[in-house]
């Protein structure tokens, strides 16, 4: 049997998600799998009293998943809102299936998504033969959540056309979506309820509706606040990667993740970690998943090409293709950086001659 | 002969509510509350109509000013409760904690161990919380004590206070006052043993919760306390108290009551809204507070923002919504997200704007005092709204009025403002007075540094001089001090600028110094004061910028060049006020060395020419040779651009006016290249973009006639041709007239 190369969160944490059922004796709203502290927990990371230990999805605030979860068991639709690369969807895939059990319900927004994808299609070789009818209809996943009241989930929100956003709205007020075509409607169940996602950076592509806006509890899920933490969910972000594409190579030394992060957030901030230089910022989000990404990269290039050991030659071209977006000015920052700051650096070395030679 | 100890957090919304119940059933003879017993006269005032919390009782040292406290109250201090209902009753209450003209004593007599600094104090109650897995120690001690009150359960709420402090004194876990506490409670202690002694029946302690199990156990600890107060210093400290009215803002600090609240607000709502347990009245006033800056917030908005806080609270596990849910609550639902109209929200509903007020007729605190004597004496208006007042300073009486003014200004006391410019010829100064209840709190916290508005403000200004070593600050400060005459400080001031500039390595602080000072040198004088001292710094400064200009100047980078070459213009500004002929010579030559020594910034060497030429110590001729060397070909296209800048900075006229300037311009500009030209466009936009807009007009007239011949002026007059000139002699006489010129023979 071949083996997917990316399981579904409720596979991956089946047995975490199995273990917080066992020992949960909180109350569970209709149709929840789990009470709600228990999906805080699920997502937070904790020990049970059994000594099993569930593995922290979300590293950050505790309380921002409070509140998302607080906010599913009312009758509002959660937002979640952030940069690129705050783990938003993470989130948002790790609440359906802890909540519901099934994180697949999901619809990707794009610059092309019709009302089709959020409502109902139709099969129309049926539709011909046999004119409109229950047997015609293609659901959409947003209806398969409400017929069963699990979690739906829309991906990038803002990148969906205004008048199809709106289709939402009476999805969250009535909870009702009706068909006109049968003269019918589906009703939600209790335990339907919404997670959108969306961008911070392109808020101006199509900005909610006031009407809408109202019918969500907006969360947003903030950059890592401090260095410790961004290297934490490295870490473990790369930990997971090395497991799932099966890389031959060592596991990178804290170290070169701490080196890694630091000049993210550096070039992020614009200020150096201790406070003192100031330095230009490229145009790229430099979100902590990018800098996942690089190291994935570099643990690929070790093992494949290299010695199995992650060094600064590995790390360099997929670090600078994060930073270099813009050909022209971010190379220009980016050179900044590397004379001014990381060539000063006495440990660094390594990486500022590695750096130099792509 | 019952005792019953309650043990409250100060400003404690909750601790309050469960005070006044008690109060209520067990009908006290005496009540006594922590506090030093010196504010005991001002606590009889708690309960009268005219003093409305927040207020707070100043008490200081009579004979110094510096040495002062504050203890705050607002209508929920449980301490304020407790009094007010004695005041009410007519039973008598005590002040019972250590008297501050003692603990003054102790704090200046060397052979008491002070305190010592606990490094990252942790305190006691974070191991409670953290046990509760709670994240701060005061949010556990909100939820549990202060933020729910359960009528009728008064009892068993002060009995749970008490075992907890007990369960964390018996750990031995030290507050952060470990050394003050054994005096403090040993003396509290003894005050209840006298009480008892002098036959009251029923006495009702009201004290900080970490107190409570100290004051258990009296016969017990009789003599064990009396040894510890043996130790007590005698004092001779006289200690003044007095009320002062107090602002929310003021209540999150720190004062002699120890923490401050973070949120007062909050639970003054607590306080005046008991029954408000779901929050749907405080989220209406937000939602209020919103739609007033027009933030569409609608009745649904409240609805969400309660059951979301509600359900926040319920998978906490906490037994109500507290501040915290409310507020994460609000930005989910009514912000967007966006935590940052909750600024808004904290300024306005969870800290507040209140301000107390006091009686009219008590006692005042000296400086205070001496504010409302000077209004008096200056027959000045009372304070209240707003009056404009136009002096001449010509008269005595608006002269000092004046001058009480600039006093408050350097208190920072922001009741008087200066509205217009002075002008420089005339004697009349405006100023519009605008009483903001803040400006008693002002007033009263510079009351540390004397007893009189003129004393307090000297001392003031002497004290922020002696924290600073940037000549900057200090010639501002001499600016303040100048019209607020405050002599003592001016010579202070000068010694110290005169000892600095000595020693100051940085040249660009010397000049930055030099402008202001010589303005108040110069104009100062309208005002009668004696200026020669400062003159005399003055031309100290300047000779000693003079010997070190040059060697600054070389080899600058760009951008400090352009911070130079302002400093330059301003010093050279100063040097024509001075007008001391000597310092006016070694200036100009100094200028001279700069506009032609190799190594010095472009900028400057134009800037410098340009200065020379405009004051005449250098020759057209001269100058056209160094503008024709400066815009060369030999040059970096760059430089030149720089000495251009430098040169025209401020004023283009003298291209209108200079065919030989305009025309090596023009063909400088002409022949440099595309690339070069696209490159150099910023920083001539920059110079250029200074002038006056008629002048930019004028000048790009002129660029599109070309190069002017500069021999015959026949080509200007050309410009001229339809002049009248029987007319326009027609206005000579008269303005010869007003110039005081003889009649001119023959007219141009």
């Amino acid at each position: 049997m071949k083996t997917v190369l990316r399981q579904h969160a409720e596979q991956q944490f089946a047995e975490e998600l199995e273990e917080l059922r066992k020992q949960d004796n909180g109350h569970r709203p209709p149709n929840w799998l789990l009470s709600p502290r228990s999906v805080v927990q699920y997502l937070t990371g904790t020990k049970l009293k059994n000594g099993y230990e569930i593995s922290p999805k979300y590293i950050g605030n505790n309380r921002l998943m409070e509140i998302a979860v607080a906010t599913l068991t009312t009758d509002r639709a959660l937002l979640l809102y952030g940069l690129p690369g705050t783990a938003k969807s993470w989130v948002a895939e790790h609440l359906a299936a802890a909540i519901a059990g099934d994180s697949t319900l999901m619809i990707q927004g794009t610059a092309g998504t019709g009302e089709d994808a959020i409502r109902y299609g139709w099969n129309y070789a049926r539709l011909l033969a046999e004119g409109p009818s229950e047997q015609a209809l293609v659901e959409s996943p947003m209806i398969k959540a409400m017929r069963l009241g699990k979690i739906a989930r829309i991906e990038e929100l803002t990148r969906i056309g205004a008048d199809v956003q709106d289709t939402l709205i009476t999805i969250l007020s009535e909870k009702t979506l009706p068909i006109p075509e049968l003269s019918s409607e589906v009703q939600a169940t209790e335990g339907f309820n919404l997670i959108a996602t969306a961008n911070n950076r392109d808020k101006g592509v199509n900005e909610l509706s006031s009407a809408l806006k109202r019918r969500f509890n907006t969360v947003i899920l903030p950059v890592p606040a401090s260095l410790k933490e961004e290297v934490d969910i490295v870490h473990r972000r790369v930990d997971s990667l090395k497991k799932a594409y099966k890389l031959p190579a060592e596991a990178p030394a804290l170290q070169e993740i701490q080196r890694l992060v630091q000049i993210f957030r550096e070039l992020r901030s614009g200020v150096t970690a201790d406070g003192k230089t100031k330095i230009k910022s490229p145009s790229g989000s430099l979100s902590t998943a990018e800098a996942i990404s690089v190291l994935g990269n570099g643990l690929a290039l070790a093992a494949h090409f290299g010695d199995g050991r992650l060094n600064a030659d590995d790390l360099a071209s997929s670090l600078i293709g994060a930073v270099v977006k813009d050909p022209v000015q971010d190379q220009v920052v980016w050179n900044e950086y590397l004379e001014t700051v990381i060539k000063t650096r006495e440990d660094w070395r390594d990486i500022y001659r590695a750096c130099k030679e792509q | 002969m019952s005792v019953q100890i309650l043990g409250v957090r100060h400003h404690g919304a909750g601790s309050a509510q469960y005070v006044a119940e008690v109060l209520k059933k067990l009908k006290p003879d005496l009540v006594l509350v922590e506090g030093p017993p010196e504010m005991e006269a001002m606590a009889r005032w708690i309960g009268d109509k005219a003093l409305k919390p927040p207020v707070a009782v100043l008490c200081y040292d009579q004979e110094r000013t510096d040495q002062a406290a504050f203890y705050p109250f607002a209508a929920y201090s449980p301490e304020w409760v407790a009094i007010q209902y004695a005041n009410a009753k007519k039973i008598p209450f005590r002040m019972m904690d250590l008297p501050l003209s003692i603990h003054w004593q102790m704090e200046r007599d060397e052979t008491f161990q002070t305190e010592t600094e606990i490094k990252e104090h942790k305190s006691p109650l974070t191991y409670f919380a953290e046990a509760a897995g709670y994240e701060d120690a005061d949010l556990w001690w909100e939820d549990h004590f202060e933020n729910r009150y359960l009528p009728k359960e008064a009892d068993a709420h002060f009995e749970a206070v008490m075992l907890t402090m007990q369960t964390l004194r018996d750990a031995g876990l030290p507050s952060h006052l470990e050394v003050e506490n054994v005096y403090r409670e040993a003396y509290m202690a003894q005050c209840i043993r006298q009480a008892q002694r002098e036959m009251y029946q029923n006495i009702v302690v009201v004290c900080g919760a970490w107190h409570g199990p100290a004051l258990l156990n009296l016969e017990v600890n009789e003599s064990q306390h009396l040894e510890i107060l043996q130790k007590l210093p005698k004092s001779k400290i006289k200690v003044d108290a007095s009320w002062v009215p107090w602002t929310n803002e003021r209540l999150t600090w720190w004062s002699g009551y120890g923490a401050g609240i973070a949120s007062p607000g909050w639970y003054a709502h607590l306080w005046e809204h008991p029954k408000d347990t779901t929050g749907v009245q405080w989220l209406s006033g937000v939602a209020r507070l919103f739609r007033s800056k027009k933030v569409d917030v609608s009745t649904a908005h409240v609805i969400e923002t309660t059951r979301l806080a509600e359900s926040l609270a319920a998978l906490r596990g906490r037994p109500r919504a507290g501040l915290w849910e409310f507020n994460e609550a609000t930005v989910a639902v009514m912000c967007m997200g966006e935590a940052i109209q909750m600024e808004l929200l904290k300024r306005e509903l969870i800290v507040g704007k209140d301000i107390g007020k006091v009686p009219k007729d008590l006692p005042k605190l000296p400086l205070h005092a001496d504010f409302e004597h000077n209004i008096e004496k200056l027959r000045l208006p009372q304070p209240d709204g707003k009056k404009n007042l136009e002096l001449d300073l010509r008269k005595e009486l608006d002269l000092k009025r004046s001058i009480f003014f600039f006093q408050l200004q350097v208190l920072e006391v922001q009741w008087a403002l200066q509205t217009g410019v002075r002008s420089r010829g005339t004697f009349k100064e405006g100023w519009e007075l605008k009483w903001k209840p803040e400006i008693v709190i002002q007033i009263v916290d510079k009351g540390i540094w004397g007893n009189t508005i003129e004393e307090a403000a000297s001392k003031y200004l002497i004290s922020k001089a002696d924290q600073s070593n940037a000549i900057t600050d200090l010639a501002e400060y001499i600016r303040q001090a100048i019209p607020a005459e405050l002599f003592v400080a001016i010579d202070h001031l000068l010694l110290k600028i005169n000892e600095l500039s000595a020693v100051v390595a940085d040249i660009q602080q010397l000049m930055a110094a030099i402008g202001p000072l010589s303005h108040v040198s110069r104009y100062g004088n309208v005002r009668g004061t004696d200026l020669q001292t400062i003159a005399k710094v003055v031309e100290s400064m300047l000779i000693r910028v003079c010997v070190g200009l040059p060697t600054a100047c070389y080899g600058m980078d760009e951008q400090s060049a352009q911070s130079m070459f302002k400093l330059i213009r301003s010093v050279h500004d100063a040097v024509r006020i001075i007008e001391n002929p000597e310092l006016v010579g070694q200036w100009q030559q100094v200028l001279q060395t700069l506009a032609t020594k190799a190594g010095i910034p472009a900028i400057i060497r134009g800037c410098t020419s340009r200065l020379l030429f405009d004051a005449q110590v250098v020759s057209q001729e001269e100058t056209t040779t160094q503008f024709g060397l400066a815009l060369s070909n030999g040059n970096q296209a760059m430089e030149s651009a720089a000495w251009l800048e430098g040169f025209l900075s401020g004023s283009g006229t003298i291209l209108l006016f200079d065919p030989h300037l305009w025309n090596l311009l023009y063909r400088w500009m002409a022949e440099l290249e595309d690339d070069m030209f696209k490159h150099m466009l910023p920083i001539l936009r920059r110079t250029f973009a200074q002038f006056p807009t008629a002048e930019r007009k004028q000048i790009g007239e002129k660029a599109r006639q070309g190069t002017q011949n500069t021999g015959n002026k026949s080509a200007e007059r050309n410009d001229y041709q339809d002049f009248d000139e029987v007319q326009g002699a027609s206005v000579l006489p008269t303005l010869a007239l007003i110039f005081g010129l003889k009649q001119p023979e023959s007219h141009v």
